[in-house]
């Protein structure tokens, strides 16, 4: 496939632009972010104080916190809106323009998100992490810097092809609304967004430490805190990057074979 | 001429589903058939460049599912497409970079940027150099009177302005082929002049192919060529003329008599009859003939005017004839 970085970085700066322009969504989406932060500190305080606990599995409440940080920072660089944008474009029929524009579909939608996450929401990331460290009083490793971001991009990746997935299936379904919640239901509680996946029986641990889920937010937020060991890090980069391989096959084979239909179903 | 998209035997047919009728609400809405609607029907033509094609038919005729097939982003399930030698939805980014498309409400703006933004956008997707992107932006600017409008938000341009900016933003890289799909919809009366003697002059100076999909009688008017889609079927191919000439060689005669109007005459059909005045629809052969010209020589004819029967008449008549078929199931052939 050939790459045409020069229509791409196009591509990138007049979504970025389009994106600056709503002032106030993004402002909306930072506080959505940090009110979301703040339920979850809520929830955790009320249960470290109804347990009477300093510690529960292993994690002080100052340790949960800055977990919960990290899990805030990390929804505003990977979180998608792919699934959305994929919806609203085939039901508008926009998506026909899109696909008329010399940059394929998928590209685009990459594209845009790329401009949205690492672009408009690093800054409130890297505020947030750097709040984490200092609440943990932990360091950053060169080591684990550069595991760090490695998660993060295959976090970003999968995420993101999960988001793809659900939003060809409005192929079909027409409105993925219901998929959407069901999809961030599943990714929340076994992903490590709600929880962090040692509080589950070593049975379950052992199935989703195979699966996706824990590379979306667990295994980045522990490895940013040091609370996992370097093998489980070396584990979780070989299972995410199976699973890139694997989704990324599936969106393939699943726009070629949707791409069919894609255009008539906007009329 | 090379010919710029040639067409044969194309066939694509969707799957449709239509609520049944049920006893209870909730019921009805579960119950649905499936059938599929054949939207080509074993269609062929070719297209030589530089041709402004008018692409009519009524709405779910089949215009859009052709256009998305020559734009390749819709496949045919049958026949063989290729459009400036490539194969639409194979080549698809190839071919992007060769042709323009205005899809009426699908714009190609952004709406909270500046015009000006996409403009830009498309001079770096296409690749246009900056000296020839200035030089083609003076000249749209120019043409279609846009003044400083395209420095302006999206979102505070009239539908017209947008329009025309549209226009602009497809057409920036010269494509050799440009689609257009309703290109003068909400478009103000001096606005549509311009952008129809922008397209008559892309034609005429880079010899530019339109292909024109439009309900507008005017925006055929430039065309030279008609086709014309029903049930999925060409039903018509050839010029604008001899879309006149097949379904409306006919003229217009306005009476004005001395007296009151006759209530019929030999030689004409009476379309509209007031106090003195007579309207009548005759066969173009009619007006030369020796019962007409007796007539107008008459004392009692007081003046006279004559007209053409004009094309929105022609496509409304047509348009009764298809619909009053499919009601009867008849057919209807030209």
């Amino acid at each position: 496939m050939q790459l045409d970085t020069g229509r791409y970085i196009a591509h990138l700066r007049v979504t970025q632009k389009a994106l600056y322009a709503y002032k106030v969504d993004m402002s909306l989406s930072v506080l959505f972010t940090v009110l979301g932060f703040a339920v979850m500190i809520a929830v955790w305080t009320a249960i470290y104080a109804a347990t009477g606990s300093t510690q529960i599995k292993g994690l002080s409440l100052p340790a949960i916190y800055a977990y919960f940080i990290v899990i805030g920072g990390l929804n505003f660089i990977v979180g998608t809106n792919i699934d959305d944008q994929m919806m609203n474009s085939i039901n508008d029929g926009s998506i026909g323009t899109a696909m008329l524009k010399p940059i394929r579909y998928p590209v685009q939608l990459v594209l845009g998100t790329i401009a949205d996450s690492f672009s408009l929401f690093s800054v409130p990331a890297l505020l947030f992490f750097i709040a984490a460290l200092a609440i943990a009083h932990a360091g950053l490793g060169l080591w684990q810097a550069a595991a760090f971001l490695a998660e993060v991009v295959m976090a970003f990746c999968i995420i993101n092809l999960f988001g793809f997935l659900v939003g060809l299936a409005a192929i079909y379904l027409t409105n993925v609304y219901g998929l959407v919640s069901i999809v961030f239901s599943v990714i929340s509680i076994l992903g490590g967004m709600v929880a962090p996946l040692t509080f589950y029986p070593q049975w379950a641990q052992n199935i989703l430490y195979l699966s996706p889920l824990p590379s979306m937010f667990y295994f980045p937020a522990s490895t940013f805190l040091g609370t996992i060991s370097t093998a489980m890090i070396w584990q979780s980069i070989a299972v995410g990057f199976v699973w890139i391989l694997i989704l990324l096959g599936i969106a393939a084979v699943g726009w070629k074979k949707m791409s069919i239909k894609v255009a008539l179903a906007g009329g | 001429m090379e010919d710029a998209i040639v067409a044969g035997n194309l066939r694509k047919r969707f799957k449709t589903h239509e609520s049944l009728r049920g006893k209870k609400v909730f019921l009805a809405s579960l119950r649905r058939r499936s059938f599929y609607k054949q939207a080509l029907d074993d269609v062929s033509f070719s297209v030589p460049r530089g041709q402004i094609v008018a692409l009519l038919g009524k709405n779910g005729s089949g215009k859009s599912t052709l256009t998305k097939i020559m734009t390749g982003i819709l496949f045919p399930d049958s026949g063989e497409i290729r459009v400036l030698g490539l194969n639409p939805w194979k080549d698809r980014i190839r071919l992007a970079m060769e042709i323009g498309v205005v899809l009426g409400a699908h714009g190609q703006l952004f709406w909270n940027l500046p015009a000006s933004d996409a403009f830009e956008y498309n001079r770096r997707i296409y690749e246009v150099p900056d000296s020839t992107y200035q030089k083609r932006l003076s000249y749209f600017v120019d043409r279609l009177e846009l003044g400083d409008v395209y420095k302006r938000q999206v979102r505070q341009m009239s539908l017209g302005e947008q329009m025309k900016c549209n226009f602009v933003s497809s057409c920036l890289h010269m494509p050799k082929i440009v689609f257009l799909d309703e290109p003068t919809i909400g478009v103000d009366l001096p606005s549509k002049l311009a952008l129809r003697e922008t397209i008559s002059e892309m034609q005429r100076r880079f010899g530019t192919t339109f292909i024109l999909t439009t309900h507008i009688v005017e925006d055929i008017a430039i065309a030279e060529r008609v086709i014309m889609l029903d049930k999925g079927k060409k039903i018509f191919d050839d010029t604008k003329e001899n879309l006149e000439k097949l379904f409306g060689d006919k003229r217009y005669i306005t009476l004005k008599f001395d007296g009151r109007a006759p209530s019929k005459v030999k030689m004409g059909k009476v379309l509209e009859r007031e106090a003195n005045v007579l309207k009548l629809e005759v066969p173009h052969r009619a007006i030369k003939s020796r019962a007409m010209m007796d007539l107008l020589d008459s004392k009692r004819v007081m003046d006279y005017s004559v007209s053409e029967v004009d094309l929105s008449h022609i496509l409304s008549k047509l348009y009764r004839k298809l619909d009053r078929r499919d009601r009867t199931g008849g057919r209807y052939a030209t």
